[in-house]
């Protein structure tokens, strides 16, 4: 045995904050978040020696979150995909302030891979290259997914800019 | 570079815009509009992201994690050692030291430079936090940056974590490993190109291997000792 507790606690020190968010905004539940990042974080301590770039540990921890919950999302739901999220997504907490919930609304309207590629892309600053081995897909396809999403949110602000001046 | 152009990248990747974009949202004002527009939407997509992380995460985290071994008591902290000892001795958290001969940690630390050849690869200017952020994780405490520093990282050897990490100095490029919880005989490397030493205190073990002549390593490997320092408690069974 060459591993102990302490790589454990320098690797919840070093990511857990981090995965936090990223599993909260995936999950919209506290305890599920939460859950996704011990399983995440366990993983990545097991397979400590594919862990050699340090850079390379952000990327490779946020795509095992992505994934866990992509499996545990799947042992829940019927495959078929084209349900609104917003059916199985719990309401985001009411406790921030108004306009983080209003662009978090705006974003659970987009289809969710077209949210999590931008997310990816603004929140996390991932190049189109990072996010296509993420989400297991091709530069291409997340450029095309940015694209119509930040065209779509756009499009909202301009709308309710018109109704505010209406009103 | 047309509008239709210039929107479509910066719909697509407004953080990385190819020269001749920027250069036209610069010049054309709908486009920079546009751009600006696009810069504050990505900021509050960034935000929404911001959720604080539940009180007492971390701490749940670490106690649900894997179990620490039954020697990390804390009771015997404070037999911190004198920051002067070349090689510093003392490492939190790891086995016994190992019992493998010299000889086999000269083959796996020249194995492991020819599989991972950080060597190769041009400086990388994080280097230095990457230093920081290793060692810290291998329970040691960096008291300065080794000179010449270009490239370090995780790296297992025998089984264990070590830091691997590329220094140059004087025109010549080292390989260099710190392996805490490793105790060896000084240990002579020349294999397959490779020469240099290995050498270690009383619970960690440091190698430097180069691939021309390495006359006179002895001045890096004491500069190595210096940088890092291992302090905590000592195993307590
Ligand atoms: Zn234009």
């Amino acid at each position: 045995m060459s591993r102990s507790g302490h790589d454990f606690a320098a690797l919840v020190d070093a990511y857990a904050q981090d995965l936090y968010r990223y599993a909260h905004w995936l999950c919209r539940d506290v305890h599920i978040a939460e859950d996704l990042v011990q399983d995440t974080l366990l993983r990545a301590w097991k397979s400590f020696d594919k862990l050699q770039d340090v850079k390379a540990a952000r990327a490779w921890l946020i795509t095992t979150v992505r994934r866990e919950h992509l499996r545990r999302f799947e042992r829940f739901q019927p495959t078929t995909v084209d349900v609104d999220e917003m059916e199985y997504l719990p309401a985001v907490p009411t406790d921030d302030v108004a306009a983080a919930d209003e662009i978090r609304t705006r974003l659970s309207s987009l289809p969710v891979a077209d949210r999590e590629a931008l997310l990816l892309q603004a929140g996390y600053g991932y190049s189109l290259k990072e996010i296509a081995e993420i989400m297991d897909t091709t530069p291409a396809a997340v450029g095309n997914r940015v694209y119509r999403a930040r065209q779509r949110l756009l499009q909202q602000d301009a709308e309710s800019g018109r109704r505010e001046v209406q009103a | 570079m047309n509008c239709f152009e210039a929107r479509r990248a910066l719909l697509t990747d407004p953080a990385r815009l190819p020269s001749t974009v920027a250069t036209h949202v610069e010049q054309c004002e709908r486009c920079g509009r546009v751009a600006s527009q696009i810069r504050t939407l990505d900021l509050r997509v960034a935000d929404a992201l911001n959720v604080d992380p539940p009180v007492g995460l971390t701490e749940r985290l670490k106690l649900a994690g894997p179990r620490r071994p039954r020697w990390l008591a804390p009771s015997m902290a404070g037999m911190a050692l004198a920051a002067s000892v070349l090689v510093a001795a003392i490492v939190i958290g790891w086995p016994a030291p190992s019992t493998v001969a010299g000889a086999d940690w000269a083959g796996s630390v020249v194995s492991h430079t020819e599989y991972d050849a950080a060597h190769e690869l041009t400086a990388n200017p994080a280097a230095p936090a990457d230093f920081q952020h290793v060692i810290e994780r291998l329970g040691g405490q960096v008291r300065a940056i080794p000179e010449g520093l270009t490239r370090a990282g995780y790296c297992i050897l025998e089984g264990r974590a070590a830091l691997h990490a590329v220094i140059e100095r004087a025109g010549q490029r080292f390989v260099v490993y710190v392996m805490p919880g490793v105790s060896t005989a000084e240990t002579h490397v020349d294999l397959r190109g490779w020469r240099g030493e290995i050498i270690s205190g009383e619970n960690v073990a440091i190698a430097v291997i180069g691939r021309d002549a390495t006359d006179d390593i002895e001045p890096l490997m004491k500069s190595l000792a210096a940088s890092v320092q291992w302090s905590g408690t000592v195993r307590a069974g």
